[in-house]
């Protein structure tokens, strides 16, 4: 097969996979009821209803506020935990890092169900917290605890691009001022995080989008009060008429795509200028840490504080939960504990089947996605047509869809698509929503692979006699094999944590741990969630495990 | 017989003019070096040989072939060209052995095992490196890695050789032994080759032919004892050697015999570009064609020696001139001598016929 056939043939399916959800919704947003019906016309009849909808606009207010205090929270505490780890010597600097990242690759509605456990009315600190206090002064369920929620485990992302860039920034740049006069402190704040200001801001609007995707947190935690986010709002419109209302869920999505693109569109224009920042580069020479002098334990405690609220107390709570029949005030837990919950879930064949699923789509589909993403990488690989830039574009349209949404469409699509019906209830439409959603993250961590190829090592193949195929073949993908690898890993983190993408494709067969978990937690069989929720974590630390032994950087 | 023959190639990135309109012909056994400032078009114009870059208008034929035909929408992909083509950064292939990689571009022509392995074995007995094969190429040194390029380049046997800086990667002392080693051994082999270089004295020392180019044009194309001594140009003046430069007016013009006023002060030479009297001039003279002497003659003026460096090889001395008339214009003239001055004031002679009169740009 020539490359160009190759590169047509990935390029249309591509653009097909990608765009084909998109389309769908748009087109089923204007008409009268679901597109399976025959006797559906057009009609603005579901944007109405919407539009009139006093929900729809308290859940965009809602949507909103979440995500504006996230980006508040998550933005000084993240800005200021890169500084004390990359500039300071703040004590356990060297392993402090892959804590703080930790978060990223937890799972949304696990935390949500620790917090649960943890801080809800009758949770085992709230508990505790009463029998000292006489009372618990906060409210899980409340709008402002989950945006402390919220804020609290998106830290890492603002972390993550603070942190490069302060270790981007040429240590001449901050000598420079020292030597015209100013001390450490001076410098930090009037050079050093100037500086750093286009990757901090790019992590806040990231943060915001974040925030306006959210769906984990919000439905467990805004359930019972009656919280409704955009994402949430769509999920209880599955039934509100009564029928299946897919002309008014698509309107939702509409609107949430037409607030992401504006988002994605700013965020891209800020990344590239901040790496226009950062590219005034000094040498790598060390400089020496900030000494902190009586405050470093201080510091110290202000990250152990961070980290036992995001990660050890919810955690902490779903841990115990699963190996305790129960509590309450006066129960003593020791005369509770148990492993049954993990022995029940042999019993249940959907459970055994999430398990097997979660680990086949995470390990198999992983290098499938991986391979295929690849394929697109070695299409647009140094391809000077226009048509690139177009597929780099279109790369960014699943960026738009969050993962529940992206779910609803595939879902459409199985059952739109007579030929793919038959594939609808296995873990192949599972599969490719999970590809499709993670496309541009994904594709992002292949090209930058192929990016580090010195074009010459290309070409020579070429001048020797290789065709463009040939050259991709021995050439391109031997020499991005580490690259391709550690994408596979963070993939795998990825798929083995999803839970909202499987949410609507969740049927006999396609049952995932992440959806499974959510549609379990509706029925209140909290005993068998929260051992699940165990055993996700449990591969999800073992797979981090091997990515740090693997020495894949986190960050993508 | 031309091997390659290039005709008026335009190449462009984007809105920029790389290459307007360049010409050139490699005779059949013929090294040419492509010599020019950065950003002249030497490289791109190489790579468009490759077909590494897509020219706008023009033609490139091998042989009987056409590799490139702009009006006969001919674009012969790289590896259908049959060039053999040596990367400034060498380009070996990380992940293969000193071996695979001599050895790929005969497995692409589908040869047996048996042969694959002999001719291999040649080649890299060839450039003395029979026993790295196993290696990989991190485990070479520089001057190793750019004797494997050649051999990888050459094991394919294709008739004309592309050299992109091949020596710029090696240091000082290497290099000198490389460019006499790389010389003999394609004129050994009967190949043509095309070498990119910025370095004149490792054009003139390896090619046959130079050409030299300025902003996408060619300034001159010639042997290179030709384009040193007889410069049609003040940019090929002044890029070949090292050179002292004077700007004036031109007094008087008796055929290609100028006399020019240099901030009153007046200098003899030959016009090497038409002039005319009252027109702005420059002059330019090589530091090796300047001599001081003791006594004053024709063609001296006196200067004081201002400084002395020690070259190792040679001296170069660093005159004063004080041009008498104003008393405000100095102006400093270097030259090359075997043997150091004393201090002091000397007559230093510039030749007429050395000194290379051009109409000011």
């Amino acid at each position: 097969m020539s490359f160009r056939l190759f590169r047509f043939v990935t390029l249309a399916l591509t653009v097909v996979a990608v765009l084909a959800p998109v389309v769908l919704i748009v087109y089923q947003s204007f008409l009268s009821g679901p597109f399976f019906q025959p006797r559906t016309h057009f009609s603005l009849g579901a944007y109405a209803f919407i539009l009139d909808d006093e929900d729809f606009w308290l859940a965009l207010r809602t949507s909103v506020f979440l995500a504006a205090s996230m980006a508040v929270i998550a933005v000084p505490i993240g800005v200021l935990l890169a500084f004390l780890v990359v500039r300071t010597d703040i004590p356990g600097r060297g392993w402090i890092e892959p804590l703080v990242i930790i978060p990223t690759f937890m799972s949304a509605v696990v935390l949500a169900f620790g917090y649960v456990i943890a801080l809800g009315p009758v949770g085992f600190v709230s508990l505790a917290f009463k029998g000292v206090f006489g009372t618990v002064p906060w409210n899980i369920y409340s709008v402002p605890a989950i945006a402390l929620v919220a804020g609290l485990t998106h830290v890492p992302h603002v972390y993550l691009y603070a942190a490069a860039a302060l270790r981007n920034l040429g240590s001449d740049i901050e000598e420079a001022a020292r030597t015209a006069g100013a001390g450490p402190w001076t410098v930090a704040l009037t050079v050093s995080l100037p500086m750093v200001m286009p990757a901090v801001l790019y992590a806040a609007v990231l943060v915001f989008f974040l925030g306006f995707e959210l769906f984990g947190l919000p439905l467990v935690l805004g359930d019972p009060e009656g919280v409704l986010v955009l994402s949430t709002y769509l999920f209880k419109l599955t039934n509100k008429l009564g029928v299946p209302s897919y002309q008014l869920m698509a309107v939702v999505v509409v609107a949430i795509i037409l607030v992401a693109v504006p988002l994605i569109a700013v965020q891209r224009r800020l990344l590239r200028h901040a790496a226009r920042y950062v590219s005034i580069r000094g040498k790598g020479a060390r400089r020496s840490a900030l000494r902190l002098g009586v405050w470093r334990w201080p510091a110290f405690a202000v990250v152990v504080l961070w980290f036992g609220f995001t990660v050890v107390v919810p955690m902490a709570g779903i841990t115990l939960r699963s190996l305790v029949t129960g509590w309450g005030e006066g129960v003593s837990l020791l005369s509770v504990l148990t492993l049954d919950h993990f022995r029940d879930l042999g019993t249940h064949g959907d459970v055994v089947r999430a398990i097997l699923n979660t680990l086949g789509v995470a390990v198999i589909g992983g290098a499938v996605t991986i391979a295929a993403y690849t394929c697109v990488g070695l299409s647009i690989h140094r391809w000077t047509s226009p048509w690139a830039k177009l597929v780099d574009y279109i790369a960014m349209v699943p960026r738009a869809m969050p993962g529940v949404v992206a779910g609803l469409a595939m879902l459409w699509i199985f059952l739109f698509v007579k030929p793919l019906a038959p594939l609808r209830a296995t873990m192949v439409s599972v599969w490719l929503a999970y590809s499709i959603v993670w496309f541009a993250y994904g594709l992002r961590m292949i090209t930058g692979a192929m990016m580090q190829i010195a074009p010459e090592l290309e070409e020579s193949g070429r001048t020797v006699g290789a065709t463009p195929g040939q050259v991709a073949r021995h050439v391109t993908v031997p020499l991005i094999r580490g690259g391709m690898i550690s994408a596979w890993l963070l993939i795998f983190l990825i798929f083995a944590r999803e839970y909202s993408t499987g949410v609507y494709l969740l049927a006999p067969g396609t049952e995932v741990i992440g959806s499974l978990m959510v549609s379990l937690w509706g029925t209140g069989a909290i005993d068998l969630v929260s051992a699940l929720a165990v055993v996700n974590t449990v591969i999800i630390v073992a797979g981090l495990a091997v990515a740090l032994r693997a020495g894949v950087r986190l960050n993508g | 017989m031309a091997e390659i023959l290039v005709e008026n190639l335009h190449l462009s990135y984007g809105s920029v003019d790389v290459l307007k309109g360049v010409s050139l012909a490699v005779e059949r056994g013929q090294i040419l070096a492509l010599l020019g400032a950065s950003g002249s078009g030497k490289t791109t114009l190489l790579r468009a040989v490759a077909g590494l870059e897509t020219p706008r208008a023009g033609r490139i034929v091998q042989g009987a072939t056409s590799l490139f035909d702009a009006d006969a929408r001919v674009d012969l992909a790289p590896e259908a060209r049959n060039l053999g083509f040596v990367f400034q950064s060498y380009a070996l292939w990380p992940h293969r052995t000193v071996d695979d990689n001599v050895a790929y571009p005969l497995r692409l022509r589908r040869l047996g095992r048996a042969e694959i392995e002999e001719r291999v074995k040649r080649a890299l007995g060839s450039i003395g490196l029979a026993h790295l094969g196993d290696r990989f190429p991190h485990q070479l040194s520089g001057g190793q890695q750019q004797r494997v390029a050649l051999a990888r380049a050459l094991v394919y046997e294709p008739r004309v050789i592309l050299l992109d800086e091949p020596l710029s990667n090696l240091d000082a002392k290497l290099r000198e032994e490389a460019r006499i080693w790389l010389r003999r051994l394609i004129t050994n082999l009967g190949l043509s080759a095309l070498c990119v270089t910025h370095d004149q004295v490792e054009a003139m020392a390896m090619a046959d032919r130079l050409l030299l180019l300025d902003q996408g044009t060619i300034a001159q194309d010639g042997t290179p004892r030709d384009v040193y001594t007889h410069p049609t140009s003040l940019y090929a003046a002044e890029f070949m050697g090292a050179h002292n430069r004077f700007e004036g007016t031109v007094m008087a013009v008796d055929g290609d015999r100028v006399t020019l006023d240099v901030g009153g002060r007046t200098l003899r030479g030959r016009a090497r570009r038409p002039v005319g009297v009252g027109d702005r001039a420059v002059a330019v003279i090589r530091l090796e064609r300047i001599t001081a002497r003791r006594e004053p003659g024709p063609d001296r003026v006196p200067m004081t020696l201002a400084e002395s460096l020690f070259l190792g090889d040679r001296w170069e001395l660093v005159f004063d001139w004080h041009v008498a008339a104003s008393g405000e214009t100095r102006q400093l003239v270097r030259a090359y001598a075997l043997d150091g001055l004393d201090p002091g004031t000397w007559q230093v002679e510039m030749p007429e016929q050395d000194l290379m009169v051009f109409p000011a740009p």
